[in-house]
């Protein structure tokens, strides 16, 4: 079966692959989104509360309780659909990348 | 007089066999499709009608879930059960409501994916949505309808004819954890909180802390009358023995 290639949004992308390394709270994701793209996309509280009641939704990601029970350290984790689809859209990407430099290639030539 | 002292008995005794018989059945539906999808990329909320039931982009927990009418905090099973996603489309025999198309689900979900699941009363943390002071904020629908719930924007929580049971389920995953209805409220309600106005002051990046909790607990107080409050409550957890991967064909 084929899977359907339609792409994540960045901030949904940057968000399960923060995830894919270890549960985080809100503050973390905020952080460690910026670092895994180098500094360009810096998350909005507000893109990354809407995006997050998305994702829990579809259950790509859960609430994780956590030993601190302060509800700003309330983490998030990756569910198996979200790690699969995380894997998929990584497979999406690097197949596009893999065109790109061929047709580039065969330019240059 | 004549009389006919046997027959009839005998005959109101066939009958209430019949009847035994039919009642032990588990119900099924008249015909359902079970397929496979490449990707969740789509998930949709059930949809019911009288005697149809559709639920595309799912996994099978998302099924068991309905089914058994519990959020995922109270449903406990391997996590492989949210690997796949399936899109079912399943019709009864007649016009049959919610109710009975949860039953005609658990007797698919038995028959295709070989569910073995019970239920036990666990004590855990929850929150309790109660009122708070001031009552509620919230409209009875004027109408009849299912619930249904507008996704369009995930700032804006908006749901129609919803009872509160309902609401506490679809916060339920936000939360992480189950909500009781503590409420004492048994209408069907139109819901509707904009969460925007408290997403600012939830926290800055500066401030090293973002409570991504308040922006809704916020709202439910401001916007809807509503708390959740933390406590240890016993609740229904439906515990899965058994269930296989992949379906049978259909």
């Amino acid at each position: 079966m084929k899977a359907d290639t339609t792409p994540l949004s960045e901030p949904v992308f940057l968000i399960l692959l923060s995830l894919a390394q270890s549960p985080r709270h809100g503050y973390a994701l905020l952080k460690d989104t910026e670092a895994l793209s180098d500094g360009r996309v810096r998350l909005s509280t507000g893109t990354l509360y809407g995006a997050l009641r998305r994702l829990l939704e579809d259950q790509w990601i859960e609430r994780f309780e956590t030993d601190d029970t302060s509800r700003d350290k309330q983490s998030y984790r990756l569910t198996p659909t979200g790690r699969k689809y995380l894997q998929i859209e990584l497979a999406r990407m690097n197949q596009l990348t893999r065109a790109a430099a061929a047709c580039l290639k065969r330019r240059e030539v | 007089m004549k009389t006919t002292p046997v027959k009839t008995p005998l005959i109101l005794l066939f009958c209430s066999a019949c009847l035994l018989h039919a009642q032990t059945q588990p119900p099924t539906f008249d015909a359902a499709s079970l397929k496979p999808v490449a990707t969740c990329n789509a998930p949709q909320d059930p949809q019911t009608g009288p005697g149809t039931l559709t639920i595309r982009g799912r996994t099978p927990l998302v099924l068991i879930q309905w089914a058994y009418d519990l959020p995922r905090s109270q449903v406990s099973g391997p996590p492989f059960l949210m690997e796949n996603c399936f899109d079912l489309i399943a019709k009864g025999a007649g016009r049959e409501d919610d109710a009975q198309l949860r039953l005609m689900l658990r007797t698919l979900l038995a028959d295709r994916f070989g569910l073995k699941a019970h239920l036990e009363q666990r004590e855990m943390q929850v929150y309790a949505l109660t009122l708070a002071k001031g009552g509620p904020k919230f409209k009875e629908s004027p109408t009849d309808g299912p619930p249904t719930v507008d996704r369009t924007n995930p700032v804006i929580l908006s749901a129609h004819h919803m009872t509160l049971t309902e609401v506490g389920a679809r916060i339920a995953d936000e939360v992480g954890r189950p909500v009781t209805d503590e409420t004492g409220l048994t209408g069907r309600y139109e819901i509707r909180i904009d969460l925007s106005p408290y997403i600012a002051a939830a926290g800055t990046a500066d401030a090293g802390k973002l409570d991504m909790m308040s922006i809704l607990f916020t709202g439910l107080t401001e916007q809807l009358g509503l708390k959740l409050e933390s406590r240890k409550s016993t609740v229904p957890i439906l515990v899965i023995d058994h269930a296989e991967k992949s379906p049978t064909e259909n």
